[in-house]
């Protein structure tokens, strides 16, 4: 018996040899730029049972930092194997060489119900075809409305143009002396009063970057009606029915916007989905068993349809990455009906036929409506103008012309010809 | 004689050797770095292709630009000028108030000088988003004080409103770093021999008399030196603009180092805000020349 203990040892580590390389742990990292990280971990746990060979650290980060982040560690070979990032930034790190293009993984492994089924994917391609992100969750913006204060102020309907939102909230003020429609007007590189903006330039038939018939990238707006769509924004401080000190906030879902509106001390908003779905559920914590004041409607409109952006996130794989199977891996989870399904309710996926069986609660029906009329960024996004300039420019412009340092003219002015100039790079 | 200080100044030199390396490769190859990119038009998304070479352009771009001198004027004048002169002022009398009989005989000493502690040891990130707070037009406590007692109407738009940005920044920066040169001040103070403060009382002399006459050149070294490092501090200082108000409303408070930023990571234009931060480095060598000349020299002579 003893003789024949060697020669089954001798086997017993051959094959642990041979089965060692097939239990080898992978180690890859998910970077999540939004907070609620928790999420996410649980998410990834049920990841790594599903995939016993693959461990996911995941980091966490700034939702405003993620793409610089990205660029600096992926320009000295580092960041993380996956990626969170906005739809509009794929693009561009693509380009930067900071993503690796996914036309071969898509087409050899596969992603969610196929590639055509992707919201926005567009995009993610650059000139040559190469596309560099998954579309993730969806996102657009829709208005959010107290309707205990409407009822106080004595307003029984919803409003639908412009000038009803601003009637509105002008009534508000007067009635209740509470604020009416609370917005941010403030600068920084990522302000809010560019998406207002652009809501009314395209709900009004224009838009500060189209294509037209020969593909050429150009300005659809002239500098008269950016002055014009200023002036209407300005007059809400002017009037005073949202404060001024708003001029100072650059973000929507920042305290100085959401407090007043949990409060009951303004009567209308505007909120992109998640924070919404974090005021609703902020409100509930602190009022329990209380009925919920807030509905959400789609924007208001000028003579076209009330357009808002398609926004949201995509999963970029870094251009680094030594672990492309395993990324997609976790890529192919994330984008699961599992996972929107079991860990990821509160968000909406970019996929066409998972948006369609999702459940929207009735305080978000404003925004299933609003998603059947947003637009993606399109030519903003795949134009030769940086959309971070654009953006900042028109913050820069309005708030010259808010505090009186230049005429709305000018100001309409100064950011046509900006724009007009970033397009000449094409 | 000359041998010993040749032997003594080799010592030196020796010791200071690692020192200068380590500042060669970590501020000196930087700076030269950054330099060449202020002459190409590396882009953020650029940075592994590289920039290509442009010429002056970057500058010709940066001079030509009237928002540059706005922001040029933000930065020396407000920012810069009137924070270090606030601070300054109003630590030299905090020096002289905690530095005073009264506050002896009361024995509060330590408790003052701890509480003066307190805005030090907070992390300007922090300041900022407490003072937000605090002057907030709407939930602000500031401005419910100001309307229970009456003494305005309507709550004030602190960052929203033109005339009141900038105090309002200003007082962000002076209250975060004004214990740091009261405390220089109340050090030198504290320096200063009794005897002649008492000399100046048998002569006749009333207190702004003794300020003026013994007390202000006693501390005259000490003024230079708080006032040139403070104002180092404060030119580059991105932090308190940017969190409070990004540079606006509109550009209203912007100022060299949040320029610098929006150019480089809100446009992407590296090669262009480079040269911002050249010409930024350039205004802080001419006052690291006036730096040197009255106080550094004078230690070097000292020391060689």
């Amino acid at each position: 018996m003893a003789r024949h203990i060697p020669p089954l040892m001798l086997a017993l580590v051959l094959a642990a040899a041979l089965v060692t390389p097939a239990l080898a742990q992978v180690t890859i990292t998910f970077r999540y730029a939004f907070p609620d990280g928790d999420l996410i971990r649980d998410a990834l746990v049920d990841f790594e049972k599903r995939n016993p060979g693959i461990k996911v650290n995941l980091q966490r980060s700034s939702f405003a930092e993620a793409r610089d982040q990205l660029v600096r560690e992926a320009a000295v070979g580092g960041g993380p194997d996956v990626a969170h990032l906005a739809f509009v930034w794929v693009r561009d790190l693509g380009i930067a060489g900071a993503l690796m293009p996914l036309n071969d993984l898509v087409k050899t492994k596969g992603v969610g119900q196929g590639w055509d089924d992707f919201v926005a994917a567009n995009l993610t391609y650059d000139d040559k075809g190469n596309f560099y992100g998954v579309p993730f969750a969806t996102d657009t913006w829709a208005m959010v409305y107290n309707r205990q204060v409407l009822t106080a102020a004595g307003i029984a309907k919803t409003p639908e143009t412009w000038e009803d939102l601003r009637n509105a909230s002008r009534q508000i003020k007067q009635r209740t002396g509470k604020t009416g429609f609370g917005f941010p007007g403030g600068a920084g590189g990522n302000n809010s009063i560019w998406f207002l903006c652009n809501f009314y330039w395209w709900s009004d038939g224009g838009t500060l970057v189209d294509r037209d018939t020969s593909g050429k990238y150009v300005t659809g707006i002239t500098p008269e009606k950016i002055a014009e769509v200023f002036r209407y924004w300005d007059s809400y401080f002017k009037e005073g029915h949202n404060p001024k000190g708003n001029l100072a906030v650059a973000q929507i879902f920042e305290p100085q916007i959401m407090e007043p509106l949990a409060r009951g001390e303004q009567g209308i908003a505007i909120l992109p989905v998640w924070s919404y779905i974090s005021l609703v559920s902020d409100w509930r914590k602190r009022n329990p068993n209380q009925e919920l004041p807030f509905y959400s409607a789609p924007t208001p409109h000028g003579s076209g349809k009330p357009t808002t952006h398609l926004g949201g996130q995509s999963l970029g794989v870094n251009a680094n990455t030594k672990q492309p199977d395993a990324a997609w891996k976790l890529v192919q989870f994330l984008t699961s009906w599992d996972f929107f399904q079991t860990h990821y309710k509160a968000y909406y996926p970019a996929q066409k036929s998972l948006l369609a069986r999702m459940n929207f609660p009735p305080e978000m029906k404003g925004f299933q409506e609003q998603f059947t009329y947003a637009r993606s960024w399109g030519p903003y996004s795949t134009g030769p103008a940086v959309i971070g300039a654009m953006w900042n420019q028109t913050a820069r412009s309005f708030g010259s012309a808010a505090i009186g340092e230049k005429s709305f003219e000018a100001a309409g002015k100064e950011l046509y010809d900006f724009v007009a100039e970033q397009l000449k790079k094409q | 004689m000359g041998q010993q200080m040749q032997g003594e100044r080799r010592f030196v030199v020796s010791m200071l050797a690692p020192m200068f390396l380590i500042l060669a490769c970590f501020y000196l190859y930087p700076t030269f770095f950054n330099l060449y990119n202020s002459f190409t038009d590396l882009s953020l998304l650029g940075l592994r292709r590289g920039g290509s070479f442009i010429g002056p352009r970057n500058y010709a771009k940066l001079l030509a630009g009237a928002d540059f001198y706005r922001v040029l004027w933000n930065t020396a004048v407000w920012l810069t000028g009137v924070s270090v002169v606030v601070r300054v002022v109003l630590g030299f009398g905090l020096a002289l108030l905690l530095n005073s009989e009264t506050v002896r005989r009361y024995h509060l000493v330590t408790v003052s000088r701890l509480i003066l502690l307190v805005p030090w040891a907070t992390p300007p990130v922090v300041a900022v988003i407490v003072f937000r707070w605090l002057l907030d037009q709407r939930l602000g406590a500031v401005n419910r004080a100001l309307l229970a007692l009456g003494i305005v109407d309507a709550p004030i738009a602190f960052f929203g409103d033109v005339h009141w940005v900038w105090p309002s920044v200003i007082t962000i920066i002076v209250w975060n770093t004004l214990p740091m040169v009261g405390l220089t001040f109340l050090a030198a103070l504290q320096s200063l021999p009794e005897e002649l403060i008492e000399a100046a009382e048998v002569d006749g002399a009333t207190a702004a008399q003794r300020i003026r006459f013994v007390i202000l050149p006693h501390l005259r070294p000490t003024i230079v030196v708080i006032t040139l490092l403070s104002t180092f501090w404060t030119f580059n200082n991105f932090l308190y603009v940017w969190l409070t108000t990004a540079g606006g409303p509109g550009s209203y408070t912007n100022v060299i180092a949040t320029e610098i930023y929006i150019k480089a990571f809100i446009e992407y234009q590296l090669g262009y805000s480079s040269a911002i931060g050249i010409f930024a480095a350039l205004l802080m060598a001419a006052f690291a020349l006036v730096y040197l000349r009255v106080v550094a020299r004078r230690e070097f002579r000292e020391i060689l």
